[in-house]
């Protein structure tokens, strides 16, 4: 997927809080770090489209045994009788870095953070857009990710079980519902069918 | 059954997935697999007994994620490490099929980017290993593993808790043939070998059709049997497997051939692979002719000594104030400093050495250790005569590292050898004893001769083992160097050992110290020394280094060497941007740090030390600061105004040692809280802090409230910051707030981070709260004006 995306300067100041400062001199470190993030980062991703086989007002429950709940959630799916789970990670090596940088230079590091949350940003929204091609723009929901209003950030560890992403892509969770790498997002989109 | 010589001689098959076996349905029903061993024994039992019919000499027993931390929580890791065994014993009843104990990684990630400490997951992985050995398994499988960190632990904790032979195998991707964590498959080879671990390799990973690069890297390092247990294709994302038997059968085929004799299969191979597998069993293993080179690694760098490596010294108190006192204070920011700098300027390993006797030599060394493998990949070499010292040390560093010294002396061999082999570490001897240093080439050879006998009695192979010659300083004793660079000939040319040096020895005394030591340098190459011991920041050093290279056609087509010179033709002096204002404001605004250095330096020729700070630079941050908050600046660029100062502000230091001038500021403690690992937000609150003159007493990440309080009381601290970044987090520090006040200490409280608004610090009763870096300072000049 690394080929399919290309980071700029833009998606990373979005990230940074940017309100068009001056910032003529700082745009090399901006540049660096894109270069760097976008070598040092393996894309992994996973799309799994799911029929919803239950809704109601506080769960939703799909298919294969996953259960969303929570208001927001199924509120947000309440049109949609697919529900896609995307999980997307840009793997360890962008931790590494701004891990070793916040050592050497903070700024640096927070340029680089700025830079590995956009990219993984852009990966996910680049999955997003394809279901958007695939099935007409008014026929799928925004993105909507656990930890969201109501919707359990548990969730997350229900999806890593479930795809085996531990094993599949090196995603972790740990007893604070901390995913690893730093960088992965997972989403729920939900999709109305054209039969539906 | 001599299971170790099994593993040794023949062709050996393994069972094949577990998982892919389990009913679809009963899989989805359950909230672990291990558990089936408690409610469905008779499942897992025939999957067993179909591998065994297959034709597996070895079953895994079902235990692969039985850990405390993956388990459901109502469930017992010894319990469904019991039955399985119990279960895999059933099955393999009168078979003659080996039972082993099945290990996968624990699911969490361990330090330094997770939380999980190497000590926790060794009590983890000991708890698993010791129910095994009680229930009598043969054997012990450690499988699944990304992390080499994590991988040495689980092996320690197999030794040390049983003397049964294990089997490691960690997995791969295919688009970078390293682990997801990065490690590539010679620097598992040699960290696992050096471990003492019976069979190595690669299992779970891609298709067998596009391992063979993998394979062959693999059986190119390593002299131990290698095991290929790989998955059935790629996984579609409900488990399903790419079946073709026929490509998998063919490339173990292949790998076989070339010498991998250990066989089975990971996630969807089926009782059928394993009986297209079987055909194998009992075949004679390849011979492998493997003659492996001296190296050291990381999990990510693997430096091999075929050719001249540099060792950077600059890591070490003796002879060099600054670093004397940056242990003194544990400055990390100093220590992390010269480590890059050495690494920037060439040095393929670092040398540490933090002997100073008013320290805890052991802690501090370890502290460093796991300092500087979070922040490089940089082999290290531990530099103590201490055995306690080296002993932790080696346990902590994650990959293959030197040990500084041991020598000719009986008791120094008898006590640090046996713990070189045991961590598999490579050494270096020192041709001295308890006479002292030999004054002839014959008397120091004996020695070596000794050291190396003694090394190969504890069964350290030879490319482990490197032989240091000795410096003596030339103005005092002028015969000498003559010696060491004959004694150096010798142990290269006749015994076939690398040789290591430290130069700077050489040159005490004399003027114009660098051209001796580049001299010598290049005299000890000429002889055949691999291993200099040097300041790589030296140019001459360097300098000689990459010369000798060209001119013995180490470095290919001059091409490091014309990296290194190539840009320095091109930026001459005349070159270097001009600075366009002489203001520090100016340097400071636009991050031009050596501007910054070089203003400092002439104000300082001018003005008092203090009169720089008060009247030039806290001047020059307070507008950064106002330009920030106006919305000029945006943060990195106000970090990057932070990080220029501080040089400002080290020169001042600099300029103040020894003059005991230094007024030491107020101490402020920053922490990010339990639970929290994110530590971007509060070290750019520590930069500028630091930079207006305070003392950050920084805890660091994922601190326990007691800590916490234990450091305000022991340091009477009066102000602490608190981060937090996640909401599931943000409970953390109300309990650490809870435990200051229930201590009644005397310390003001700010909080701040992404989750944590103003009113939620009220509610849980904070004293301030910081949105930002520059909110912080004015709390703080609040807090120490009142004092």
């Amino acid at each position: 997927m690394n080929n399919l995306i290309k980071l700029t300067k833009k998606h990373v100041l979005s990230f940074l809080n940017y309100k068009n400062q001056d910032i003529s001199g700082f745009e090399e470190i901006i540049e660096e770090c894109i270069l760097e993030v976008e070598k040092n980062s393996q894309i992994k991703s996973l799309i799994d489209k799911q029929p919803i086989i239950s809704k109601g007002d506080n769960a939703v429950i799909l298919k294969n045994g996953l259960v969303f709940s929570g208001k927001a959630i199924s509120k947000h799916l309440k049109e949609s009788d697919l529900a896609v789970i995307i999980a997307v990670t840009i793997g360890y090596q962008a931790d590494k870095i701004i891990m070793s940088l916040q050592k050497q230079s903070p700024s640096k590091a927070l340029v680089m953070n700025a830079a590995a949350s956009a990219l993984a940003e852009l990966a996910a929204e680049t999955l997003h857009k394809g279901l958007i091609k695939e099935y007409g723009e008014n026929a799928v929901t925004k993105r909507f990710s656990p930890g969201f209003k109501d919707f359990p950030i548990q969730t997350n560890k229900d999806i890593i079980e479930k795809y085996n992403l531990t094993k599949r892509y090196g995603i972790m969770i740990n007893d604070s519902l901390l995913m690893s790498p730093s960088k992965t997002i997972t989403a729920i989109t939900g999709i109305k069918t054209l039969h539906s | 059954m001599d299971v170790r010589k099994l593993l040794n001689e023949k062709v050996i098959v393994l069972d094949g997935a577990m998982g892919t076996m389990i009913p679809k349905d009963l899989l989805k029903s359950v909230k672990a697999v291990e558990v089936l061993n408690l409610t469905h024994p008779e499942i897992i039992e025939d999957i067993h007994r179909r591998y065994i019919k297959a034709g597996a000499q070895i079953i895994y027993t079902n235990t692969f994620g039985a850990n405390i931390k993956k388990l459901p929580k109502d469930y017992d890791d010894e319990e469904i490490i019991t039955a399985a065994i119990k279960i895999a014993k059933k099955a393999s009843q009168n078979t003659g099929c080996l039972i082993a104990l099945d290990i996968g990684s624990i699911g969490e990630l361990m330090e330094p980017l997770g939380k999980l400490t190497f000590d926790q997951a060794y009590d983890i992985f000991s708890r698993q290993i010791k129910c095994g050995v009680k229930n009598n398994v043969d054997l012990i499988v450690l499988e699944t593993i990304s992390d080499l960190y994590e991988m040495k632990t689980a092996v320690l904790a197999a030794k040390e808790n049983s003397d049964l032979p294990i089997i490691a195998t960690m997995t791969f991707e295919q688009d970078t043939l390293r682990t997801f964590m990065g490690c590539d498959i010679k620097s598992m080879a040699y960290t696992l070998e050096g471990l003492g671990v019976d069979a190595v390799g690669i299992n779970c990973s891609f298709p067998a059709d596009k391992l063979l690069p993998l394979v062959e890297e693999l059986l190119d390092h390593t002299t131990l049997p290698v095991v290929i247990k790989v998955n059935a294709g790629l996984p579609d994302v409900n488990q399903g497997f790419t079946h073709d038997i026929d490509s998998f059968i063919s490339s173990y085929k292949k790998f076989i051939k070339l010498g991998v004799s250990i066989v089975g299969g990971c996630c969807g191979t089926t009782p059928d692979y394993i009986k297209e597998l079987s055909q194998f069993n009992g075949m004679k293993r390849t011979e492998r002719k493997i003659e492996l080179p001296s190296a050291v690694c990381t999990p990510s760098k693997f430096v091999d000594i075929k050719k001249v490596r540099i060792i950077g010294e600059r890591l070490n108190p003796t002879g060099k104030k600054a670093m004397k006192e940056a242990l003194l204070n544990n400055d990390s920011d100093y220590i992390v400093n010269q480590a890059i700098e050495q690494i920037n300027a060439g040095a393929d390993i670092l040398d540490i050495n933090c002997g100073l006797p008013q320290i805890d030599e052991k802690k501090t060394m370890t502290q460093i250790v796991k300092l500087l493998q979070s922040v490089t990949d940089t082999p290290l070499q531990i530099d103590s005569t201490n055995r306690e010292v080296i002993e932790d040390a080696l346990r902590y560093y994650n990959g293959k590292a030197i040990v500084n010294s041991v020598n000719g002396d009986d008791e120094v061999l008898d006590s640090i050898l046996p713990i070189v082999k045991k961590y598999g570490a490579a050494v270096i001897g020192l041709t001295l004893d308890k006479d002292g240093i030999p004054k002839t080439k014959e008397q120091r050879i004996r020695i070596a001769e000794k050291i190396i006998k003694r090394a190969k009695d504890h069964h350290i192979p030879s490319r482990d083992i490197f032989i240091d010659p000795l410096t003596l300083t030339v103005s005092a004793e002028q015969d000498q160097a003559k010696i060491t660079l004959e004694t150096i000939r010798y142990i290269n040319d006749v015994m076939g050992y690398n040789t290591v040096l430290g130069i700077s020895n050489i040159s005490f005394g004399l003027p114009n110290r660098d051209l001796i030591n580049s001299s010598f340098l290049l005299c000890a190459l000429n002889e055949g020394l691999t291993l200099p011991i040097i300041n790589p920041n030296n140019q001459r050093n360097m300098d000689a280094i990459r010369a000798f290279n060209v001119l013995y056609a180490h470095d290919t087509n001059c091409s490091e060497f014309i990296s290194a010179y190539k840009e320095k033709d091109v930026l001459n002096e005349n070159k270097v941007p001009k600075i366009t204002s002489d203001s520090l404001e100016y340097s400071i605004l636009n991050g031009l740090k050596k501007e910054c250095r070089k203003i400092v330096k002439n104000l300082l020729k001018q003005m008092s030390p203090l009169d720089v700070v008060n009247k030039h630079l806290i001047p020059a941050l307070d507008k950064v600061g106002a330009l920030y908050e106006q919305g000029v600046l945006f943060l990195p660029q106000l970090i990057m105004s932070a990080e220029t100062a501080k040089v400002g502000f080290e020169e001042i230091k600099s300029n103040l040692k020894g003059k005991n001038a230094s007024q030491k500021g107020h101490d402020i403690l920053l922490a990010t809280v339990k639970g929290d690992i994110h530590d971007i937000g509060k070290n750019i609150v520590k930069v500028v802090l630091e930079n207006y003159g305070y003392n950050i007493i920084d805890l660091g990440k994922d601190v326990d409230p007691k800590i916490i309080v234990d450091t305000i009381r022991e340091k009477n601290i009066k102000l602490a910051g608190l981060s937090a970044l996640m909401t599931t987090t943000a409970v953390n520090m109300q309990k650490t707030v809870e435990a200051i006040r229930k201590h009644n200490l005397d310390c003001k409280v700010m909080v701040g981070g992404a989750v944590i608004s103003p009113e939620f610090a009220k509610s849980i009763k904070a004293d301030f709260y910081a949105k930002d870096a520059n909110q912080a300072v004015k709390i703080a000049k609040q807090v120490f004006q009142k004092k």
